[in-house]
């Protein structure tokens, strides 16, 4: 369904519940910003015609996930012009029932057009209502069911689509290769299904095969991606990630992410005994 | 490749109508169904606090995490990974509480926060501790 196939439906909505008002006259004063009361019936009953403004409204791209993208979600509200995309940030540090449940509504509510996730730390623990945990056979099945297919289908019930994020690399192995675990498997899902698509941010953090805290520049400096604890993001970590992610949306909203975003509000965020500087 | 995402034209602005207009219509007397059993928190941590007795209490993995909707964060409780919010959006925790119901899945909440835990046998543990009402 198209966007504005959408609205046409909306319009339409609005119409017949004012007409299956039993006391339209009594309606709130806020409902006329977009209902113009043009005429009275020759019985006195109002009747009412919708109006609606011309300016476009712009995108809603919902982006949620883990304590990883928390860091990641500000760079994309500072750098959209909100003209171009509304940005909603919302925390969902698994797909537990709790935070799925949160996510779902609020895509509905926000009839968001993309849905950007990243968890991972927390799915890797996730446990199916069959009892089934990361690996063990009748996972995968019932994974997709309670945690992908609702997801998925909220989406759907707004004409939007869904990102699923890979996170960056753990330091902890075992972690990691869990984490892998869940990413192919997300990556099997979105080959199959027609809204979804998957991304590993570490394909924007660095070509490297696995962890890394600093790394060379091309100038022959170094530079800290990662906190110390092995999980999260430094300032050039999510600068990278926020590159990659800009640079699909650019693309999706035809539109650049503001100049100098790379340096905005955003960077101060990082505190320095979890980042400290590369000596 | 997920498709080119165009503008949409006054979508919004007609939902917003069509809210307002089923709002006019309603009940006059109708209210909140926001519970106040097990009270109010002011934080996450304060929320954690209350499950000192269960097993080895909840040490929150990071600080509250927050939204426009609620503050986040994560413990593991007993065997089991809690997530832990306080809730700015009270209509949204009640939102919350109506999808757990008859969803077999758990939920405990008070009047402005939420523990979601996996097990029945928690929740009750949970209940108990924090004066809370089982949704599941």
């Amino acid at each position: 369904m198209t966007l504005v196939t959408r609205a046409t439906g909306l319009l339409a909505a609005v119409v017949l519940a004012l007409a299956g008002c039993s006391d339209a006259g009594g309606s709130s004063e806020e409902a006329t910003l977009a209902v113009d009361r043009e005429s009275t019936s020759s019985t006195g009953a109002p009747t009412t015609e919708a109006t609606t403004t011309t300016s476009a409204e712009p995108p809603v791209i919902i982006s949620a996930g883990d304590s990883i993208i928390y860091d990641v979600s500000p760079v994309l509200v500072d750098a959209l012009d909100p003209d171009v995309a509304r940005v909603v940030p919302l925390v969902a540090p698994a797909m537990a029932d709790a935070s799925t449940s949160v996510l779902r509504q609020r895509i509905v509510d926000e009839r968001a057009d993309l849905t950007i996730l990243m968890v991972g730390v927390w799915e890797r623990v996730h446990e199916t209502a069959g009892g089934h945990e990361l690996g063990e056979p009748g996972f995968r099945e019932e994974y997709r069911a309670e945690a992908l297919d609702p997801l998925r289908d909220a989406a759907a019930q707004v004409g939007g689509d869904v990102l699923l994020l890979g996170p960056p690399h753990l330091r902890d192995s075992t972690a990691e290769a869990q984490i892998n675990q869940l990413e192919a498997s997300w990556r099997e899902y979105a080959a199959e299904v027609s809204n979804v698509d998957f991304i590993d941010a570490d394909t924007w953090l660095g070509d490297h095969a696995g962890f890394i805290e600093i790394t060379p520049t091309n100038d022959g400096q170094t530079v800290r991606l990662r906190r110390l604890d092995g999980i999260h993001l430094c300032e050039e970590g999510v600068r990278r990630i926020a590159a990659g992610l800009m640079e699909f949306l650019s693309e999706m909203l035809a539109s650049p992410p503001h100049a100098g975003w790379e340096q905005g509000d955003w960077t101060s965020r990082f505190p320095a005994d979890e980042c400290p500087p590369v000596t | 490749m997920l498709r080119r995402i165009r503008p949409r034209r006054a979508a919004l602005v007609a939902a917003a109508a069509l809210l307002l207009v089923i709002a006019a219509c309603g009940d006059d007397d109708a209210t909140s169904a926001s519970s106040d059993d097990g009270g109010r928190v002011d934080d996450v941590a304060a929320l954690a606090a209350m499950l000192d007795g269960i097993g080895n209490g909840c040490e929150l993995e990071y600080e509250g995490l927050t939204d426009d909707q609620r503050e986040v964060s994560i413990c593991t409780l007993g065997d089991e990974v809690a997530e832990l919010a306080v809730w700015s959006d009270v209509d949204a925790l009640d939102e919350l509480r109506a999808s757990a119901e008859g969803s077999g899945d758990p939920v405990v909440t008070g009047s402005n926060w939420s523990i979601d835990v996996t097990g029945a046998e928690l929740a009750d543990q949970v209940a108990e501790a924090t004066g809370g009402r089982v949704t599941s």
